[in-house]
């Protein structure tokens, strides 16, 4: 794993989904951390802060909705860590825009378009 | 002036007192002898002429009743008269001068007024109706008998030609008093009385000869029979026909005149008027009964109350039932509906009486003690609070009319539940479909990705396989569930019934756990093994499920504990877990058709809301029960499964 490799933290409570996200960013030289829901998340970020985080919307214990609000009242820089919504949700895009996030990304998705878009977002951020 | 004069009372007159002889005595009585004139009344006015013939005192009588014989009958006259005795040229008394005048006309005229002023006062006073009118006008003629020895009075039946004989005076044969009379039927007279004539003319028609035609009519207090009728119409003012005829019979001492016929009419015209108010009050009496008809029939809550503290005045039975009360009439709103208090409408109905503008409530909730216990219950009323304004144009009160729509909300509810419930299970249902096809396809993408970067070791693969092993059998799963109700909403899930050991079943079941899940089971079979009918791969499904939700529900070290007892009837299997519990009104809403319970939702667990309602409807397919049981949120459920040692009739083992 490189130095300056871009880390990202996955949210996702389905077990499979994760899986395919981890092992396609880390193929490609991204830093991974993942959680299966929100509490974990922000468990994650008092140790570690990633420059992205990919979001799952329904999850148990605590949800992405909830997530997101604890996550932007947390102290700079964890506050504005930009966020990629990922979900099967029919309105993700509305929901997406809602929670101001970076990108909104509907399941079943296309690995390129991940890929892409986690990649763009990293950049920005640089 | 008349005058007796010598010991043989030989008569002399002058023209004024010729009326008095009537038109069949005059001239005869001039110069005739006074006794054997006046033959018929000299036992009344003998003695007073032979005192004044004799002692020479002169008497004097006023309207003084001295019936003589004149126009063929013998007449009720009056006279007003003085004897005085007539000296002759000797100083003796030589004879009796009779100053004298009749006063027949005024007497009888007279008590002819009183009668009419005693009938019109009574009848005012007294009669409500028809029938009031019938009988005191019976009551007052059988007073005046002399005029009217007997009367008969016939009323027209409404919207008929019959006439109804309703009141009599007198006597008189049957053959003249006819019950009813149907003018329709008998277009001549056939009764004796010209019935026809007179409701047809509308004028009065003189009957003469009764005798003839009835037989001896008693005279009332008259020796004589009476001989002449009068059927006078009576006309009730303001309708198109008579109302009725009277039929009076005249006395045999007076004369049938036009005086007589005058006097008739007042009487009839009387009982006209008398009837004519009767039936007014009668149709008001009926719009009133009709109104209070509607008032205590109406399909709806109606009251009214009055003045600033809402006194109730008027309360239908429809808004007693609403209400739950049945005193309420002389007390205020606060006082009927102490619970109301607090709900706004009270100020509402206040703001009416002040400000005259109506309020329309729809589909209120209200909360009222109906049963009186003191636990309100929810109705929702539409209404109307209007104001009702006295005759100065000032609000006096508040008219309510209320309608009892819980039902109708309720039932909308229930529709509004279900588009609600449908909805959400489309959303979840996206969500549940997308997981594993992202899983799916996100898998094969990496596998090849893999594949391409030289990575694809054998570990990858296997796990990668895996994966999508996972997701397909998730689907599976979620295919099967909507297969299953949609078989179960067309009434088709068949049973393949066998004789199945059911703590096998639940031990095979367990068996297949995860490891790490089967470790938190603990089963207690609490008898031997025992062989039920049942389809077990349809119990088998209904225990996975319960299993599943009982790990997924629950913490990830809570125990889960399953028991098996029977008895002769069935075995009861029950599936205890230490999770999250039921709110109190989920126990029945997680076995309907995309039923949740809010705290499952709100936790974000996953799940369509299908696997219960399929487990209990092959729970009922087996003649057996499922049914759940939880202390509250937080506190853990129990679900229990019941099935019948003998499957019901009509599922022959092995059969469908």
């Amino acid at each position: 794993m490189v130095a300056d490799a871009h880390r990202v933290l996955i949210l996702e409570d389905d077990r499979e989904i994760a899986t395919v996200l981890s092992d396609t960013l880390s193929d490609e030289g991204y830093d991974i951390r993942c959680a299966a829901n929100g509490q974990e998340g922000l468990a994650i970020l008092s140790q570690w802060v990633p420059h992205l985080i990919l979001l799952d919307l329904t999850m148990p214990v605590m949800d992405g909705r909830s997530f997101r609000d604890a996550q932007r009242n947390l102290t700079p820089p964890l506050a504005d860590l930009p966020v990629i919504v990922l979900s099967g949700t029919r309105d993700v895009r509305a929901q997406a825009e809602y929670m101001a996030a970076a990108a909104a990304i509907a399941k079943p998705f296309e690995l390129e378009d991940v890929l892409n878009t986690v990649a763009r977002i990293c950049e920005s951020t640089r | 002036m008349f005058l007796w004069w010598g010991a043989e009372l030989v008569q002399f007159y002058n023209d004024g007192y010729r009326p008095s002889l009537g038109v069949d005595r005059h001239p005869q009585a001039l110069g005739a002898r006074g006794r054997e004139f006046w033959a018929e009344i000299w036992p009344a006015i003998g003695p007073q002429i032979e005192a004044v013939m004799g002692q020479g005192e002169s008497t004097w009588n006023i309207d003084h009743l001295v019936p003589i014989a004149r126009n063929h009958r013998i007449e009720e006259v009056y006279w007003t008269y003085g004897y005085s005795p007539v000296l002759d040229d000797d100083g003796h008394i030589g004879g009796t001068l009779v100053i004298v005048q009749e006063t027949t006309e005024r007497v009888v005229n007279e008590r002819r007024m009183r009668l009419l002023q005693t009938l019109a006062d009574r009848l005012n006073a007294e009669a409500r109706r028809p029938s009031d009118v019938y009988r005191i006008t019976a009551d007052v003629l059988a007073q005046y008998d002399a005029d009217i020895p007997f009367a008969l009075l016939y009323a027209c039946e409404e919207d008929s030609q019959v006439l109804r004989r309703v009141a009599q005076v007198g006597a008189i044969d049957d053959i003249g008093r006819p019950e009813a009379v149907d003018l329709a039927a008998a277009s001549t007279e056939v009764f004796g009385w010209p019935l026809h004539t007179v409701i047809s003319s509308e004028r009065a028609e003189h009957v003469a000869q009764l005798g003839d035609r009835f037989g001896a009519i008693p005279g009332g207090r008259w020796a004589e029979p009476v001989q002449d009728a009068m059927l006078i119409p009576i006309a009730a003012p303001g309708q198109a026909r008579a109302a009725g005829i009277l039929i009076a019979g005249l006395s045999p001492r007076l004369p049938p005149n036009d005086g007589y016929r005058e006097f008739l009419r007042f009487v009839a015209g009387q009982v006209g008027t008398a009837l004519a108010n009767a039936q007014a009050y009668e149709r008001e009496q009926a719009g009133r009964r009709q109104l209070e008809r509607l008032f205590e029939q109406a399909p709806a809550a109606i009251a009214l109350l009055s003045g600033p503290d809402h006194v109730f005045t008027l309360a239908n039975p429809g808004y007693l039932a609403l209400a739950g009360r049945d005193d309420v009439i002389g007390k205020t709103i606060h006082e009927v509906f102490p619970e109301l208090a607090g709900q706004g409408i009270l100020e509402r109905m206040h703001q009416v009486y002040t400000e005259g503008e109506p309020f329309f409530g729809n589909e209120l909730p209200l909360h009222l003690d109906r049963l009186g216990g003191g636990s309100l219950d929810t109705i929702y009323f539409n209404f109307v609070y209007a104001p009702m304004y006295g005759p100065d144009g000032a609000v006096e009160g508040i008219f309510v009319h209320a309608y009892d729509v819980t039902e109708q909300v309720k039932a909308r509810q229930v529709a509004e539940d279900a588009k609600r419930a449908q909805d959400e299970f489309l959303s979840i249902a996206s969500h549940e479909l997308r997981n594993p096809i992202a899983g799916i396809k996100g898998t094969a993408q990496l596998l090849r990705r893999s594949q391409r970067m030289g990575r694809l070791t054998d570990e990858r693969l296997d796990r990668y396989v895996q994966s999508i092993e996972t997701g397909s059998a998730r689907l599976t799963t979620l295919t099967e569930d909507l297969l299953d109700v949609s078989r179960l909403q067309r009434g088709e899930l068949p049973l393949r019934v066998r004789q199945t050991d059911l703590a096998a079943l639940i031990q095979e079941v367990i068996g297949r756990l995860p490891a790490t899940e089967r470790r938190r089971v603990r089963l207690t079979l609490g008898s031997d093994p025992l062989s039920v009918s049942i389809d077990p791969d349809r119990v088998e499904q209904i225990l996975v499920n319960l299993l599943d939700n009982a790990i997924k529900y629950s913490p990830q070290d809570g125990d889960i504990r399953v028991t098996l007892e029977s008895d002769a009837e069935g075995s009861l299997v029950r599936v205890q877990d230490r999770g999250i519990g039921l709110p109190a009104t989920a126990a029945e809403h997680i076995f309907e058709p995309f039923g949740r319970a809010k705290n499952a939702e709100a936790a974000n667990i996953p799940g369509l809301g299908l696997g219960l309602y399929i487990c209990r409807q092959i729970a009922h397919r087996h003649g057996g029960k499922l049914w759940a049981e939880s202390d509250g949120e937080g506190q853990g459920t129990t679900f229990s499964l019941w099935l019948p040692i003998i499957t019901p009739d009509g599922m022959s083992p092995n059969g469908g």
